[in-house]
């Protein structure tokens, strides 16, 4: 049985100002809980579990070894599930944990075929896929409430206790879908100023290749590469947004956006030398994955967003699709704090799990135990430094993202066969 | 333990002590790296020109018993430089000692009693333009594939040895050390002196077979000169190509990847083959192969010798079976069966040659995506405490798959393995053949056009010998020959008789 109360207690933003050693035992349960839950209702995991010789009841040393990789929310075999929907359906039954006990119909558009899953409780959340292939993580209602529930603590820590509902939120690309975006979107629900909708593109999600970008016809290969379309259109957005921002000042404001949109903004702001006077309490936040962060230092956001909002912080965050949790700065010092109902274990060159103690780069794998339409013990492909033990002024317990770093381990060095693989298979 | 990651030629002796030395940390040891200038290294590569005069007159047996020499001596499980290089590689390269003793040094064996006799080479190499010819001496069988004038300059094709002054090698980033080997004796073949940029993976062991050589020979040490990958200056990567005759790179199908070594080279391919064309550069690498076991061959013991194949180098070596075991339909046993024979034998190989941790996980995280996409029929062999992982696959899905996950797909002809692999065509480069000897030359014929490098007996997939094909090039000939032009060579010529004896061998190794 999955314990909803447990899970409940763990994500609770009271949960950061807790020592470690105090939170340890309920974090660990968690995840002992889930493991057990997943390795007995999820096919796809109890296979894995049985191929590594591990058993339902597991031991805090087998952490690691229940960790497995995000690429297989991308192993679906058809590009057009919205056309063969009992294919798709059926992966879908073995990678998760849910009873998928409705029937779906045949269509032609992708948003028709999520749609009828969302009818049904089921939010088929997916991200942009910057790596050649769009991601798919099912989640129950469950698991959507307390991802909603893990981003409204974390936002209670870092803005204040039921102080962000004040705030109006501004510019979050408004796609139910989209995972990160439908996060975001829903935490804020409850404010009933935060719908200021301006980008919202339905067509663009309306099948996996123009997700991917993947331009069939000349024309579109034309309009994108050669017109640089896409830039264009954030171009237009920044636009727009400014002026929106206009009719709102004086008020406090969360501003949410992608780094290339807030960029765009802010020079927008600088170039024609406009003057906003939002509220000093308001917040920017840059929504990245890990790439995008990467980028963050050669594109320059943050002076920009400096220089333009004067007084306005901005803060960074770091989070994924398969990821039901917010690594925010804090609005202070700037630390990003890993929510304290997550265990991070960071993996060396060699593939072993690294001591977590002082500070520590390798390969970020994570134990979530939130979820329950399938297991949240993911390894990344992102390179994170963490400091687990830092002395800091802001008194949060959790560990601190550090840094994000490209791919730096061996294996994308190598060249030759494995090279090729890796290319192949991505 | 303090090791050298370069060697200076004797020759230039005056040069190394000059060049300042700096230690750095590469795990629990200390590598010596020379703080080498661009000056130095021209310093270096003009006395090993001036040496190649008499370098060049050096005959043949001389260079070849020397060569004998230093082989033997790493053939010695005794011998230090083979202890030191058994105790840092599987460090370094994450093998395990097993799989580098069972492959890399298993090599070494093999390449002993060969040498490349260029003439006889360059003798069967015009026997082979139109037809298949038999190199009984040598248990080969050597064919070319291409236009008809290009075959025809292969017959007024005279080999010059010692025009060549210096080779170079420029070892891919995660080069095991066995390139290293091989690039020496096919330069000291052609009397070419080397220069070897060792691979960052490891870089000690081009150095230490460097050191070997010169504890055999002091003259024929003057003509190796081996410098460490971490000297990141672009200057001299230019000194050495300019004064290189030869260029051997280990990357054909990377060149347009992002990393600087890469970018560096393709910049030299465009100016320097394609505009001045002085300088001769052999592309290599980034291939792949399988295994087509015949209907007549479908047994346990022809198993055991896949498994060989799948497990060696944990499947990520060029000629590895990483597109998978094709077996063929109407045997006595079935391919399903040959699957789980495999599973048999795998279970028992694997507790002889494990895989190291590293490899374990990546496989166990592989696991994870085949588990995530399992289709109903597909038969998943594995078990926790053993290292491999057999699919039996009748949806005959081709991934290529490493780290031990070996495919099997059942085939009703084995012609039709081309059909099924053709998206992967232009990695084409070795089969491991379990194929009647009569029903062989068609099979390899149509291989040969399909632009497949080398045939190999199954179990002997990654032993290849000095004389094989490499990518379609003849070795050391390539540097004289016409491009266009791709040869395929098989491991033997009768491969019954091999496969029968080879079972043999390793029955009587396993039960050791």
């Amino acid at each position: 049985m999955f314990d909803g109360e447990l899970i409940r207690n763990l994500v609770d933003y009271k949960n950061y100002w807790k020592s470690n050693e105090g939170l340890e035992h309920l974090r660990q349960n968690a995840i002992k809980m889930a493991h057990k839950y997943h390795y007995e209702n999820n096919l796809f995991y109890n296979k894995l579990c049985k191929a590594k010789g591990i058993s339902k009841d597991i031991t805090t040393k087998e952490f690691p070894k229940i960790i497995y990789p995000h690429t297989v929310f991308k192993t679906y075999s058809i590009e057009e599930p919205e056309k063969s929907p009992e294919i798709f359906v059926r992966w879908l039954r073995n990678i998760s944990t849910i009873n998928f006990n409705f029937e779906i119909r045949k269509t032609t558009s992708l948003l028709d075929l999520l749609n009828q899953f969302y009818e049904n409780n089921v939010l088929l959340g997916f991200s942009k896929g910057t790596s050649g292939k769009v991601s798919i993580i099912p989640k129950d209602r469950f698991t959507q409430i307390m991802t909603i529930k893990s981003y409204v603590e974390t936002l209670d820590t870092v803005l204040g206790h039921n102080k962000w509902t004040t705030y109006r939120l501004f510019g979050m690309t408004h796609h139910m879908f989209l995972q990160i975006a439908w996060n975001f979107t829903q935490s804020f629900e409850g404010m009933k100023k935060s719908d200021i909708v301006l980008y919202h593109n339905t067509e663009k999600y309306n099948s996996f290749p123009n997700i991917l970008k993947k331009h069939k016809s000349i024309y579109d290969k034309l309009t994108y590469n050669f017109l640089n379309l896409e830039n264009i259109n954030i171009q237009r957005l920044a636009k727009r947004m400014i002026n929106e921002l206009k009719k709102i000042d004086n008020e406090k404001i969360i501003l949410i956006g992608s780094p290339l949109l807030l960029r765009e903004i802010a020079s927008n702001i600088i170039e024609n030398n406009i003057k906003l006077k939002h509220s000093k309490d308001s917040i920017i936040i840059g929504v990245n994955g890990l790439r995008k962060i990467i980028n963050l230092e050669n594109i320059k956001v943050r002076p920009l967003i400096n220089e333009a909002f004067e007084n306005i912080p901005y803060l960074e965050t770091y989070t994924m699709a398969e990821f039901n949790s917010l690594i925010i700065d804090c609005k202070d010092k700037k630390h990003m704090h890993i929510p304290p109902w997550i265990i991070p274990i960071l993996f060396d060159e060699n593939n072993e799990p690294l001591e977590p103690e002082g500070k520590v780069t390798g390969l970020f794998g994570f134990l979530e135990p939130i979820p329950k339409s399938y297991p949240g013990f993911i390894l990344t492909d992102d390179y994170l430094t963490i400091d687990f033990d830092a002395i800091r002024e802001c008194e949060v317990h959790t560990p601190i993202v550090t840094k994000v770093h490209g791919k730096t381990y061996k294996e994308i060095e190598c060249s030759g066969l494995l090279g090729t693989l890796r290319r192949l298979q991505k | 333990m303090k090791i050298n990651t370069y060697f200076i030629p004797p020759v230039a002796y005056d040069v190394e002590i000059k060049v300042p030395l700096d230690e750095i940390n590469f795990g629990d040891h200390t590598l010596k790296l020379p703080r080498m200038t661009p000056e130095h290294v021209l310093e270096i590569i003009s006395r090993m020109r001036e040496f190649h005069e008499q370098f060049k007159e050096f005959s043949d047996d001389y260079i070849e018993s020397k060569l004998r020499q230093v082989l033997m001596k790493w053939q010695d499980p005794n011998y230090e430089k083979r202890k030191i290089s058994l105790q840092l590689l599987p460090k370094y390269t994450n093998y395990s000692e097993e799989v580098l003793n069972n492959f890399q040094f298993k090599v070494l064996e093999r390449v002993i009693p060969e040498s490349i006799d260029v003439d006889t080479l360059l003798k069967y190499a015009k026997k082979s333009l139109y037809k298949f010819s038999f190199w009984t001496k040598e248990n080969m069988i050597l064919k070319a594939y291409g236009r008809f004038q290009d075959k025809l300059r292969v017959r007024s094709i005279k080999i010059k040895r010692g025009k060549h002054k210096i080779m170079t090698l420029m070892s891919p980033p995660d080069a095991i050390g066995l390139l290293a080997m091989y690039a020496t004796w096919i330069g000291f073949e052609n009397r070419s002196g080397i220069i070897i940029k060792n691979p960052k993976c490891q870089p000690f062991f081009a150095a230490l077979f460097a050191e070997s050589i010169y504890e055999v020979d002091r003259e024929l040490a003057n003509m190796i000169f081996v410098l460490p990958w971490y000297i990141k200056n672009e200057q001299i990567d230019n000194i050495i190509f300019k004064n290189s005759d030869i260029v051997l790179v280990g990357l054909e199908n990377r060149l347009n990847s992002k990393n600087d070594f890469c970018k560096f080279i393709k910049k030299k391919v465009k100016r320097s083959i394609w505009i001045t064309s002085d300088i001769i550069v052999s592309c290599h690498g980034s291939k792949m192969g399988f295994d087509v076991i015949g209907k007549e061959y479908v047994n346990e013991d022809v198993a055991m010798l896949a498994v060989l194949d799948g497990i060696g180098y944990e499947g990520r070596m060029n000629p590895s079976p990483s597109l998978g075991i094709f077996v063929e339909k109407g045997g006595e046993y079935t391919p399903e069966d040959f699957a789980q024979f495999m599973a048999k034998q795998a279970k028992k190989i694997s507790k002889l040659i494990p895989q190291s941790n590293y490899y374990r996980v990546n496989r166990e995280r592989d696991l994870a995506n085949i588990y995530a996409s399992h289709i109903d029929k597909e038969q998943i062999y594995n078990e926790p405490d053993y290292d491999f992982t057999i699919i039996y696959d009748p949806n005959r899905k081709i991934i290529p798959s490493q780290n031990r996950i070996i495919r099997v797909i059942p085939v009703s002809h084995i012609n039709e393995v081309f059909k099924l692999t053709k998206e992967y065509k232009k990695y084409y480069q070795t089969i491991g053949i379990a194929i009647s000897t009569k029903r062989l030359l068609n099979f390899a014929d149509r291989a040969g056009e399909e632009g497949i490098s080398n045939l190999r007996v199954v179990g002997t997939t990654l032993l290849p010998r000095l004389k094989e094909v490499w990518d379609g090039h003849l070795p050391l000939l390539e540097f004289y020959m016409p491009n266009k032009l791709h040869w395929l060579s098989i491991n033997t010529i009768n491969v019954d008789d091999d496969i029968s004896k080879l079972i043999k061998m390793i029955n009587a190794e396993m039960t050791k």
